[in-house]
């Protein structure tokens, strides 16, 4: 469904992609993560046509996102970390709106809204930021495009709010779409991915689903330093208090839990020796 | 690449966002206009103003389109100035061709028809007065020592009908591709520059006017040769016969031909 190969793109002489390759054949939810300024959010820019790749190819449903026909764009929706609503209410936009995606279900943007307690008939202009992006929220995944871009969805959401997105976003009827969040919340939208895109270095370091990470790699809490020093195999470790949390090879080859705010951090900080950790134990997942 | 279909979705969707803002530019155009009267009929006498007169709310009418429909035309696409709102509009499953089309149909049609009722909505009442006033000046022993001189400078009076001014052909087609080739202008500048687009365009225009104005005092050239090609006063000789009426209809074409591609390569950033 979505083929990158080859990909260089950059802001003047700010290089963010050289020679990346990226292939998404399966639907499923995709945590798409990287240091800031590693350009996650051009990357989605890019994925829906909004920028143009200085070279190498993208391709979604076989479609070049930077022609932008009609055709592909009712095919991949976009919701920015900065986004805009019309000053309408969700029922206006439901009317003007919805019909410009094939597979938008009316009945889903009327449960999405019940879920995030948004009145239908409230202009946006009335509503706060949250609710807002709630809104935005209800009616990109309403839309049911076969591919949605995410750039930081739960940003500006409370507590509830991000319960209530994660709680949409792991439904049934969401599974047959791609789904790839950029986000910096790791912790908070962990247990609805399936699958984690890490960038680093203008390339993809790593791909790999849960359940790679979960049989490659160890994580969790030592109690003390003697505790982690018996751990085999590790490779990034920061102390929380007496305790240490820590990333290290899976040396058992049961999965084990995943903590991808812990992993965000080894990948970020030991990348070399993260991916090193994988590959012995998942030569699978793809990474460089 | 057009699809009816879509293009009236996309003309509905068009309209739900923008309606307000359309209604907010015509109202205070037509606030505007309150005032330019109320000012002639305060500071002159009424009975003999010939701006009051047909001809003069002619050319009131003709000055306002000049003025606001380029306006119009930059402001249609100012979400792009906004990378956030540029992005919900160049992602609106329509085709780029329908995205312009609509421009197109907005701003040279559907403005220009919204602009003539608008204006009569001050200038019927304004213009009865005035004629009201006249009639009742023509009666007075005051017209008889003013002279039939006057009279005919002031004009007749009454409620002009804004089609007059498109009454021949030659007339309805100079006002239309000049109109045309300024909205293209202003339209290809807000698309063209990402920042401070009306700032650069209105700079773009006035380099643009000193070149021009530099080029034809510097070559003895007579502009009026081109700007008045459509009336049937001007005449014109050997190239010119073939040079201005290409000219006169591909100065606007290419500008919204730019415009197009404009619309077509505009990233967000």
């Amino acid at each position: 469904m979505i083929q990158i190969q080859g990909l260089s793109f950059g802001y003047r002489k700010t290089k963010l992609y050289e020679h990346f390759d990226l292939d998404i054949t399966r639907p499923g939810v995709y945590g798409l993560f990287g240091r800031n300024g590693s350009g996650k959010s051009t990357l989605l820019k890019l994925l829906a046509g909004l920028l143009f790749p200085a070279g190498g190819r993208i391709e979604l449903g076989g479609r070049e996102p930077r022609r932008r026909q009609a055709e592909f764009l009712a095919q991949v929706y976009l919701v920015p970390e900065e986004f805009h609503l019309p000053d309408l209410s969700p029922d206006d936009l439901l009317r003007t709106h919805a019909a410009f995606y094939p597979d938008f279900s009316e009945t889903a943007f009327r449960d999405y809204l019940a879920e995030f307690e948004l009145p239908p008939d409230r202009r946006f202009s009335e509503m706060s930021l949250g609710q807002k992006k709630k809104a935005v929220m209800a009616f990109a995944l309403a839309t049911f495009t076969p591919v949605l871009l995410l750039d930081e969805p739960t940003n500006g959401m409370d507590i509830v709010g991000r319960d209530q997105f994660k709680a949409i976003v792991a439904r049934p009827e969401q599974r047959g779409r791609i789904i790839i969040i950029s986000t910096h919340q790791a912790h908070d939208l962990e247990r609805i991915m399936d699958h984690i895109l890490f960038i680093d270095a203008a390339t993809l370091a790593l791909s790999a689903t849960r359940d790679e990470l979960a049989r490659g790699l160890a994580m969790g809490v030592a109690a003390d330093e003697a505790a982690l020093a018996a751990i085999p195999g590790v490779v990034h470790h920061e102390a929380l208090g007496a305790q240490h949390a820590y990333v290290a090879r899976n040396a058992t080859g049961e999965p084990g839990a995943v903590h991808l705010e812990l992993l965000y951090k080894a990948l970020s900080l030991e990348k070399a020796a993260v991916l090193a950790a994988l590959a012995a134990t998942t030569p699978e997942a793809s990474h460089v | 690449m057009f699809d009816p279909k879509r293009f009236l979705r996309l003309a509905r969707a068009q309209w739900a966002e923008q309606r307000r803002a359309y209604l907010w530019f015509i109202g205070i155009g037509v606030m505007v206009h309150f005032v330019v009267l109320l000012l002639l009929m305060s500071l002159g006498r009424v009975a003999t103003n010939s701006l009051l007169a047909k001809d003069g709310q002619l050319a009131i009418y003709i000055v306002g389109l000049y003025l606001t429909a380029p306006i119009f035309a930059a402001r249609y696409f100012i979400a792009m100035s906004r990378p956030d709102a540029a992005g919900v509009l160049l992602m609106r499953p329509a085709s780029i061709v329908e995205k312009w089309l609509l421009a197109g149909v907005v701003i040279l049609l559907a403005y220009p028809l919204a602009y003539t009722l608008a204006f009569q909505v001050c200038n019927v009442p304004a213009a009865l007065l005035a004629q009201a006033a006249h009639e009742a000046y023509l009666l007075s022993p005051e017209a008889k020592s003013d002279g039939e001189a006057l009279l005919a400078y002031v004009g007749e009076f009454g409620v002009m009908a804004p089609w007059r001014a498109f009454a021949h052909w030659r007339g309805l087609l100079t006002i239309i591709l000049s109109l045309a080739a300024l909205q293209g202008f202003a339209v290809l500048g807000s698309l063209y520059f990402r920042t401070m687009p009306a700032i650069k365009t209105a700079l773009v225009a006035f380099v643009l006017l000193l070149v021009i104005l530099l080029v034809t005092g510097l070559a003895d050239a007579r502009p009026d040769y081109f700007l008045g090609y459509w009336e049937e006063s001007t005449e014109a000789i050997g190239w010119r016969r073939v040079f201005h009426p290409i000219a006169w209809f591909a100065i606007p074409g290419l500008l919204w031909l730019g415009a197009l591609f404009a619309l077509r390569e505009r990233e967000v950033a």
